[in-house]
C-alpha cells in the first residue's frame, strides 16, 4: 500500500517528534544536591545563623516555628547519579539519598523523584521515604530528640 | 621621307616643295604621294588599334584607380572606449526612448484624474469611512515564571514514630517538610 521509502520517512518523522517531546528522564541524569544538617532548639535569644539566612522564612513556618534557635551542624553537596543512593555523612547519624528519576516537563520546572533515608546516631531507621519536589524546592526531613529538632534541608538541582 | 614625315623646317619643307614641283621631279613627286598615303593608312589602322584596346585600357584604370584609392584611403581612428553615461544621463535617455510610452501613460493619468474629479462629488472635501478589524492591544510581555507543583510524599516510612507532613510554600518555592516524632515522645 505504501512504499518503503514512505513508510521510513513516517517512521522517521514519529521518532524524531517522540524524541523531541518532553518526557521522563534518560537515565544518565544527574542532580546537585546541597544538603544542610540543622539543629534547632527553644533559646533564650532566637538565632539563624547566616548560613541559614535563605531558609528563614521557612524556618519561620510550622512546624519549625516550633524552634527560635537554629544550628547548622554540617553541610554538604552531593551529585547525585540516578537510581544511585549517596550516602550522607551527618553530625548526628547517618543518611542516604538517591535521585530516582527526573522529569522534565513544558512550561514547568523539572520535578525530581528522590528517595530519603535517615538514621539516628544509634544506626536506627528514623525515616524512609520517597518524594518528588520541584528543582530548587527545598525538602525538610527531621525527628524530634528530646525536645529538640534534627532536621536535613536538601534542595536539588538537575 | 622628311617632307612626308613634316620632319622638315619651313624654308627646308618650301625649297623641298619648289624641287618637287619641277617637271623632271614627277617620279619623286608619285613617291612622295605615295608615302603619304601609306602614312595615312598606317595612323588609320593604329587609330582603329587604338580604339579597340582603349575600352580594356580603361578598365584596367579604373581597377587601378581603385586599389588606389584603397591604399590611400585613411587608416580607421581607433575605436573610442565606451564611456558609461551617468545616472541623469540614462535616464533622459531613457525617457527620450520611450517618451511615446510616457507620453502615453502621462496622457492616461491626466485623463484619468480629470474623469475622477468629474465624476467624484464633493471633490477634496469627501470623507472616506473604512470600517477595520483592530486586533486588541498585545499585552506586555510577562516574564515566562515556570509553573510550580507543591512537594509530594510518595511514600513514608517512619519505624518506631508518627510521621507528619507538611507543605507550604512561599516566594522561593515549595517546601515540603517531614517531622518524626518518636512514639515514646507527646506531640509538638
Amino acid at each position: 500500500m505504501f512504499s518503503k521509502p514512505t513508510i521510513l520517512c513516517v517512521a522517521l518523522a514519529v521518532a524524531g517528534v517522540a524524541l523531541a517531546a518532553p518526557g521522563r528522564a534518560l537515565a544518565d541524569d544527574t542532580a546537585s544536591c546541597s544538603v544542610i544538617e540543622i539543629g534547632a532548639t527553644n533559646a533564650k535569644d532566637p538565632s539563624i545563623p547566616p548560613g541559614l539566612k535563605p531558609l528563614e522564612k521557612k524556618l519561620k513556618k510550622p512546624p519549625l516555628s516550633s524552634w527560635n534557635s537554629f544550628k547548622v551542624m554540617s553541610s554538604t553537596t552531593l551529585n547525585l547519579s540516578a537510581m544511585r543512593a549517596a550516602p550522607v555523612k551527618l553530625a548526628t547519624g547517618q543518611a542516604s539519598l538517591m535521585l530516582r528519576e527526573i522529569e522534565k516537563r513544558e512550561g514547568k520546572r523539572p520535578r525530581l523523584a528522590l528517595a530519603v533515608t535517615m538514621d539516628d546516631a544509634s544506626g536506627k531507621r528514623v525515616v524512609d521515604s520517597k518524594v518528588s519536589v520541584d528543582a530548587g524546592d527545598t525538602l525538610m526531613v527531621g525527628s524530634l530528640v528530646n525536645d529538640d529538632g534534627h532536621f536535613l534541608a536538601i534542595s536539588c538541582k538537575p | 621621307m622628311q617632307l612626308a614625315d613634316d620632319e622638315l623646317d619651313a624654308a627646308s619643307a618650301a625649297e623641298v616643295e619648289r624641287a618637287l614641283a619641277l617637271p623632271e621631279n614627277a617620279a619623286a613627286r608619285d613617291r612622295l604621294e605615295g608615302v603619304r598615303e601609306l602614312g595615312e593608312l598606317v595612323r588609320g589602322h593604329l587609330e582603329l588599334r587604338a580604339d579597340e584596346v582603349e575600352d580594356r585600357l580603361g578598365a584596367m584604370w579604373a581597377e587601378v584607380d581603385k586599389q588606389l584609392d584603397l591604399v590611400a584611403a585613411p587608416v580607421p581612428a581607433a575605436r573610442p572606449v565606451p564611456v558609461r553615461p551617468g545616472a541623469w544621463a540614462r535616464l533622459t535617455a531613457w525617457f527620450s526612448a520611450h517618451r511615446t510610452h510616457v507620453a502615453t501613460g502621462l496622457v492616461s493619468a491626466g485623463a484619468v484624474a480629470a474623469l475622477m474629479l468629474l465624476v467624484t462629488p464633493g471633490g477634496k472635501d469627501r470623507v472616506i469611512t473604512r470600517t477595520v478589524n483592530v486586533s486588541p492591544p498585545i499585552p506586555p510581555t510577562i516574564p515566562v515564571v515556570l509553573k510550580r507543583e507543591a512537594p509530594q510524599v510518595e511514600s513514608l516510612d517512619t519505624p518506631g514514630g508518627t510521621g507528619t507532613v507538611f507543605t507550604f510554600e512561599d516566594d522561593e518555592g515549595g517546601t515540603a517538610v517531614i517531622l518524626v516524632t518518636p512514639n515514646d515522645v507527646e506531640g509538638i
